[in-house]
């Protein structure tokens, strides 16, 4: 049995991509573009702390995007390279075990430009003119001072909203997610907040809301 | 040492560990991609926290090693999302080495491995993947050999129920077409 199990395991041994050239080249561009990556963030960090925001800033991760049930809760929530994106939001949660975490936010196309396009019909300017606004809508006060207690009351509600559609929709147990932790839960209710909030913004500037969706991504050991 | 002196110093050490760095998180991702997305979210966090770069280069090795394990631990919890920051090398890893294996098999073994406890994973693949002794897996670890040992054994059972579910491959030439059944649900919370 051993050494069947080993063979086994030979077997799964996962074979490494070649080292190519043109590998060794992209690694060497990541190396520079995260370089630059990084930098971004501190920008926001000090335009929102010239803004007064009590959003704690302190090291921005992009492990772990959006914990698990935000794409069953806010479809279109990942994707694409938000990373240096000017409109970005940081927050600090204090997790249930006691630890600090940052979670940063960001707008994104909800879609590839041209399905967007295509299904709402509206033109490559329009389009960029709301990532624009929405982007701007991330720096605004308005939108970027949550109120953390309300966000997770609004949420619960929509969270138990779509459950109960799921499983009236017929959707197995099995396939339905988990129910929130605490604290998935307030990442992902101050993420909806922003989501509102630029939306909100959107139509008030006529623009189409669907255009963006808010991913998010953490330094948390433990979202649990 | 100046600051741009010391970012030139950090930008080598990264390139200096970005070929083992891939070849640890290709080990423990289920595809080229999930690796791939995870290095580029390793350069990145290493970038932000470069502060606390250690000067001594078997901790920096390390403190790499580290935040590439974080990674890896908030990808299991997370949604996958692909970035376009690793784009290219995602598909330059995927088009770099043919399979020849059994490739549905060979998955499934792998999937059996991934799903260990994470204490229990890093033993099997230290031992099986990337041939460590016992004893250098337990110091790597930071845990008693014979600690390590008694993990090494839970491993071995777990998987040897896992693999009790995985079907023989079907005979003739098309047996890597024949995907097996899935051990369990990969959905995670």
């Amino acid at each position: 049995m051993n050494s069947d199990l080993d063979e086994l395991l030979k077997l799964g041994e996962p074979r490494l991509a070649a080292r190519t050239r043109d590998v060794g080249a992209e690694l060497d561009r990541l190396v520079a573009v995260t370089e630059g990556m990084a930098a971004s963030p501190r920008r926001s960090r000090r335009r929102l702390a010239v803004g007064g925001i009590a959003l704690a800033a302190m090291l921005g991760g992009v492990a772990g995007a959006n914990a698990g049930g935000f794409v069953d809760l806010i479809p279109g929530s990942a994707s694409g390279n938000w990373f240096s994106d000017p409109g970005t939001v940081e927050h600090e949660f204090t997790l249930s075990s006691g630890d600090k975490c940052v979670v940063t936010y960001a707008v994104e196309p909800s879609e590839v430009e041209g399905v967007a396009r295509l299904r709402s019909g509206m033109s490559a300017d329009d389009w960029a003119a709301g990532l624009r606004e929405a982007r701007a809508a991330m720096n605004d006060p308005k939108t970027s001072e949550v109120d953390l207690a309300a966000a997770i009351a609004r949420f619960a509600d929509i969270d138990d909203a779509t459950r109960e559609q799921l499983k009236a929709d017929g959707m197995p147990a099995a396939e339905r997610s988990p129910a929130l932790t605490p604290d998935q839960t307030q990442v992902l209710a101050f993420g909806n907040e922003l989501l509102s909030g630029v939306k909100d913004r959107l139509r008030e500037h006529g623009y189409d809301p669907s255009v963006v969706t808010i991913a998010s991504v953490n330094d948390c050991r433990e979202l649990s | 040492v100046s600051r741009a002196e010391a970012r030139a110093e950090f930008r080598a050490a990264l390139r200096d560990n970005a070929d083992d760095l891939m070849a640890y998180l290709e080990r423990r991702t289920r595809s080229r991609d999930d690796a791939a997305d995870a290095l580029g979210e390793t350069f990145l966090q290493a970038w932000r926290r470069y502060d606390a770069f250690p000067d001594e280069p078997t901790s920096q090795r390390m403190w790499l090693y580290g935040i590439a394990s974080r990674v890896l631990a908030n990808q299991g919890r997370s949604t996958r999302r692909r970035s376009a920051l690793t784009e290219r090398l995602r598909g330059l890893l995927m088009t770099s080495a043919a399979e020849t294996h059994d490739v549905a098999e060979a998955n499934a073994v792998r999937d059996a491995v991934l799903r260990l406890p994470a204490t229990q994973r890093e033993l099997v693949i230290m031992l099986h993947w990337e041939g460590l002794s016992l004893l250098e897996a337990s110091e790597r670890l930071g845990i008693n050999p014979s600690t390590a040992r008694s993990r090494y054994a839970t491993a071995r059972k777990l998987l040897r129920d896992a693999f009790t579910q995985i079907p023989p491959p079907a005979p003739g030439p098309v047996a890597g077409d024949k995907r097996p059944e899935r051990l369990h649900s990969s959905r995670t919370a």
